[in-house]
């Protein structure tokens, strides 16, 4: 069973006087360099002495380097609120005004154990509208590493390789705090040119990475022998991915959950649905009536920074905008956003992800999307298409649909697009900018 | 001896059949868009020009990666900083 540490200076304590490697990151002359977690017990708590308590949240820039890492984990000692910002620095579409206090202490404070540590702040992915700041404490921070520990081991031996953003929650998790609460070495990825490779230099035995990115690593015959377990998120893995990664010996976990429960909640361990889920001993699953997942998880968020969270955090319980259904043996199946289904004026419900699989199977084109307008179903096609696909045959093939389903399940129109369809990093399709084309 | 541009592109092409699903199958020529444009996905894009790099052993400056549309600016970038 893995360990339950509650605040962040409690995790730390167990780091002193331990020699192994915390952390791995570039040596410019050769073979990575290291620090122990003993000189990073010893260096943290330096610089969390001299560091000032505040009374807002302080933008925090991207985590890349150990003096980045130092950086913050002072500042929540010091009972600092961090909000997390990419490697541009940006903030992305959030309006801070006024930005909440969420902390009551003096500012001025320095650190000092028993001192209220400072809550993470990371940004939601904005998928199906604009981002949100999501407030995670570190006892939620650290309640998800238990969990993903209690599924997915990691141990002393293995190095973890940080390629993901550690500005997202997911990152943050999974390939970073995790590791060093069960012992493990991170490597931390250097820049994207040498994003491939990375796992040739640090050697790791996990990666933790969207199923996107890992899919080109594979292709690109990227990943390292040594590599042991790869904990994927964020998006669905396409089963030829799983299946690449067993193949090649390597243990490989999607895991389901959201910014909101700082990362994974439930994983997909071996059914045979790649959307099953076994649930994370501290989350408590159940379908609500109209058949969206609600959960009650001791990694659960304490509200948005700035904006209401109240239709989605309940006495304790958050509301996913997942809809899904647990099986007898209590598994988790996942089957689609709230948002990813269009209510048609006589009731029915589209649920789009299976009506846009049916369409791409039909038109053998994977850039679309459709959306309703006007209780009109319309099509998006990204562009340019390719060789052997014209605005003919999309229609063609999009008439020959229509004929399968009811008339008001049908196509209303087609809306072709410049460039491929707006999508997130993770690949899912931004559906609220769609609007902008018709 | 120097590498020609004929050379290059039949190189650049092979390795863009290799590594991007989205056009494993498509005839290129020097106009053909192969980034985000066409669908291809950023880390593939990335792939493609690490690929690149090593295959000719030439370091494209990555500031410049955002602003690489087509085939030819791929093969152009080979061509500029082989010579360097």
């Amino acid at each position: 069973m893995a360990e339950t540490y509650d605040t962040l200076w409690n995790l730390m304590k167990t780091w002193k006087r331990v020699d192994r490697p915390a952390l791995s990151f570039e040596n410019p002359d050769g073979a990575p360099l290291t620090l122990s977690y003993n000189d990073l017990y010893e260096k943290v708590c330096a610089a969390a002495g001299a560091t000032r308590h505040t009374a807002t949240p302080l933008p925090f820039p991207c985590i890349k380097t150990p003096e980045n890492i130092i950086d913050l984990l002072a500042n929540l000692l010091a009972g600092n609120d961090l909000l997390m910002l990419d490697e541009k620095g940006d903030n992305p579409g959030v309006i801070l005004d006024p930005v909440p206090d969420l902390t009551p202490a003096a500012p001025g404070t320095t650190f000092a154990e028993g001192v209220p540590e400072g809550h993470t702040l990371f940004f939601t992915s904005g998928t199906t509208s604009k981002s949100k700041a999501v407030i995670l404490s570190t006892r939620a921070l650290l309640a998800a590493c238990k969990n993903g520990q209690t599924l997915a081991p990691c141990h002393e031996g293995d190095t973890i390789l940080a390629i993901l953003p550690l500005s997202h929650v997911f990152g943050f998790i999974c390939s970073f705090l995790w590791g060093l609460t069960y012992g493990a070495c991170i490597a931390l990825g250097r820049s994207i040119r040498e994003i491939f490779l990375d796992p040739g230099y640090f050697k790791p035995t996990i990666i933790s990475a969207v199923p996107a990115m890992i899919d080109v690593f594979i292709r690109g015959k990227c990943l390292n022998p040594e590599l042991r377990l790869v904990i994927l998120g964020a998006a669905p893995a396409k089963p030829a991915i799983m299946q690449a990664l067993t193949d090649m010996g390597v243990e490989a976990h999607l895991g389901y959950g959201l910014t909101e429960t700082a990362s994974g909640i439930a994983l997909h361990t071996d059914d045979p649905d790649p959307l099953a889920f076994t649930p994370c001993p501290g989350a408590s699953f159940t379908i609500e009536e109209d058949g969206e997942i609600s959960v009650v998880t001791d990694s659960c968020m304490d509200g948005y920074l700035g904006a209401d969270s109240s239709d989605v955090l309940k006495n304790g319980r958050l509301y996913t905008g997942d809809f899904g259904f647990l099986d007898e043996q209590g598994r988790l199946h996942v089957t689609g956003r709230k948002k990813d289904v269009i209510v048609l004026p006589n009731g029915t419900k589209i649920f789009l992800p299976e009506y846009e699989s049916e369409l791409m199977a039909v038109l053998q084109y994977e850039d679309i999307a459709v959306k309703e307008a006007d209780s009109h179903i319309i099509l998006f096609v990204g562009g340019p298409l390719p060789d052997g696909l014209s605005t003919e045959s999309v229609s063609a093939a999009v008439d020959s649909f229509n004929l399968r389903k009811p008339r008001d399940q049908q196509i209303g129109n087609i809306v072709y697009l410049d460039n491929a369809l707006p999508r997130t990093a993770t690949g899912k399709v931004m559906r609220y900018m769609l609007h902008a084309a018709l | 001896m120097a590498l020609t541009r004929d050379e290059v592109k039949s190189r650049t092409i092979k390795l863009i059949h290799d590594y991007v699903p989205q056009l494993e199958n498509a005839q290129l020529d020097d106009d053909s868009v192969v980034n985000k444009d066409m669908g291809v996905d950023s880390m593939n894009f990335i792939l493609v020009i690490c690929k690149l790099e090593g295959e000719f052993n030439v370091k494209i400056p990555q500031e410049e990666w955002d602003t690489y549309r087509t085939l030819g600016d791929l093969i152009d970038a080979v061509m500029k900083y082989s010579k360097d």
